[in-house]
């Protein structure tokens, strides 16, 4: 796997010049904008490292690198494992850049924001930024970049129609969709924030769960 | 035997490769057929790259499934389309392999890059075609692999590149205890370099033998009509039919030669011999 992480950081190091301009606009964000700026930002900034690493799939795609690949010493499991570690990777160095920036920014502006108050916010932005990251991967396994991209705007799609059809059977049916998203407010709260830390966790390790085995699948009916 | 392939399947429906072969230690192996011969099919299906549909794949005496990744350290593949992603240079490599391959020597390989006069700071996708064969060559001769898989190493190069990459493999196979499957549709650079060749030709084995039977024993007999007719079925192994008579495939080009003073009798090429499997029928 050591090879493949050296490879991809390679691959990835390519992007360098696009990695000035992404801390540029955190931190005009950063400056132009107040308090609440952060989070945004640590979102944007974890989001943007984690494609770039993301990325580096599109190269294993281009010149049939990919079937060269797999002729290496590497099964198609520990192609698989590198990717998800290089993601995680990739998202923990943005999210600690950012909120590094973050704080930075927070105690020159003297915003009055606790360290643990951002740090434990941005944790749940990244939890979902990962998650959603996560998803895509085997999507981009199966479809490859291009047509990833088309697949992405189609899920997005059905997940809308989803809620927008759940919104008005629950209309239809008199259900007070309100009620229960208060119901649901009050649960977080009385959880507090260790509580909604174990629930994102357990969030996390299920989705990295069933995303890891579809794409252990996909790659082992894989034919070059 | 390092490679042993028994009625090996694979259907792509209107097409079906179906052939066994077999790889000693120690021996250089062609593998020739035209352009959609199914050469590249069966590599794949060595490498583990496709689904095969039948038979059986053993290398160094193991099934394909349970090669592990040791025994893949001791494979060195050349694809004939991939390699390394070009937008890495032989320096980015180097890491990688290092890390890969146990007995990869970075010095050697810098060192044979340097004698090939090979750019180790430029981009796969700058260099030339030439040179990026060569890189995908010295790569698979880096770490000592016991068998090497080479698809197509040496197409779309001219003849000095190739002849030089024909070089390179002799060398290595110097050192002994290591075998060498490669294709080509050039079979000319395969004559001089291989031990044995198999030809393929619409996905089966038409042909094994010998590199040195095959060009010292087979003849190729042009014939007319009543000479055809004349001649000893059973000396006959593939017949063309030309416009003026017949082209044949013997395996006993003295015999012919000694008994049938009449009749043309060449020696031909492996390319001669491959135009007439594939045109002609067998007998």
């Amino acid at each position: 796997m050591k090879g493949l992480l050296i490879k991809d950081f390679e691959l990835a190091f390519l992007s360098r010049t696009t990695f000035p301009l992404f801390l540029l606009i955190a931190t005009v964000l950063l400056f132009t904008g107040n308090a609440e700026s952060i989070t945004f930002v640590v979102a944007y900034f974890t989001i943007l490292c984690g494609m770039m690493l993301l990325g580096t799939m599109s190269y294993d795609e281009a010149d049939n690198s990919g079937a060269y690949l797999m002729t290496l010493p590497i099964t198609r499991k520990t192609y698989v494992r590198e990717k998800y570690v290089l993601l995680s990777l990739g998202v923990l160095a943005g999210w600690a850049i950012s909120v590094g920036m973050g704080l930075l920014f927070s105690f020159f502006r003297r915003y009055t924001i606790p360290v643990t108050e951002l740090v434990g916010g941005s944790l749940l932005t990244v939890c979902v930024i990962y998650i959603l990251l996560i998803v895509m991967l085997p999507i981009q396994l199966k479809y490859g970049n291009e047509k990833s991209r088309i697949v992405m705007i189609v899920f997005a799609a059905v997940i809308m129609i989803a809620l927008f059809a759940g919104k008005s059977i629950a209309e239809f049916l008199h259900i007070d969709t309100k009620a229960i998203l208060g119901q649901l407010e009050a649960m977080f709260a009385y959880a507090g924030v260790t509580g909604l830390g174990c629930v994102a966790a357990a969030a996390l390790l299920v989705t990295t769960g069933i995303s890891y085995l579809i794409s252990v699948g996909i790659m082992q009916k894989k034919q070059y | 035997m390092i490679l042993d392939i028994q009625n090996l399947r694979k259907d792509y429906g209107d097409f079906q490769l179906e052939c066994s072969m077999q790889i000693p230690e120690g021996v250089v192996t062609g593998l020739i057929g035209a352009n959609g011969a199914g050469k590249s099919t069966l590599f794949k299906s060595l490498l583990g790259l496709i689904s095969t549909d039948g038979g059986r794949i053993e290398i160094f005496g193991k099934d394909i499934a349970e090669i592990t990744v040791e025994d893949k350290e001791k494979i060195g593949a050349v694809l004939a389309q991939g390699g390394f992603s070009s937008y890495l240079t032989i320096e980015k490599m180097i890491p990688v392999l290092k890390s890969m391959y146990h007995r990869f020597d970075g010095e050697a390989f810098l060192s044979q890059c340097a004698r090939f006069k090979l750019p180790v700071k430029k981009k796969l996708r700058e260099m030339s075609t030439g040179m990026r064969a060569k890189v995908n060559i010295l790569t698979a001769m880096s770490y000592q692999a016991k068998l090497l898989i080479l698809d197509e190493p040496t197409a779309g190069l001219d003849v000095l590149a190739r002849n030089e990459l024909i070089d390179m493999m002799r060398g290595y196979m110097e050192s002994g205890n290591r075998s060498i499957l490669i294709s080509s549709h050039i079979s000319s650079d395969l004559e001089g370099l291989c031990d044995d060749v198999y030809l393929i030709h619409q996905g089966k084995i038409v042909l094994h033998e010998d590199t040195d039977t095959l060009l010292d024993t087979f003849g190729i007999l042009k014939l007319t009509q009543e000479q055809y007719e004349q001649i000893k079925p059973e000396k006959l192994l593939y017949v063309q039919k030309e416009r003026y008579g017949y082209h044949c495939l013997t395996k006993d080009r003295q015999f012919c030669q000694d008994n049938y003073p009449e009749i043309v009798v060449e020696k031909g090429s492996i390319d001669e011999i491959l135009l007439i499997v594939e045109k002609g029928e067998k007998v």
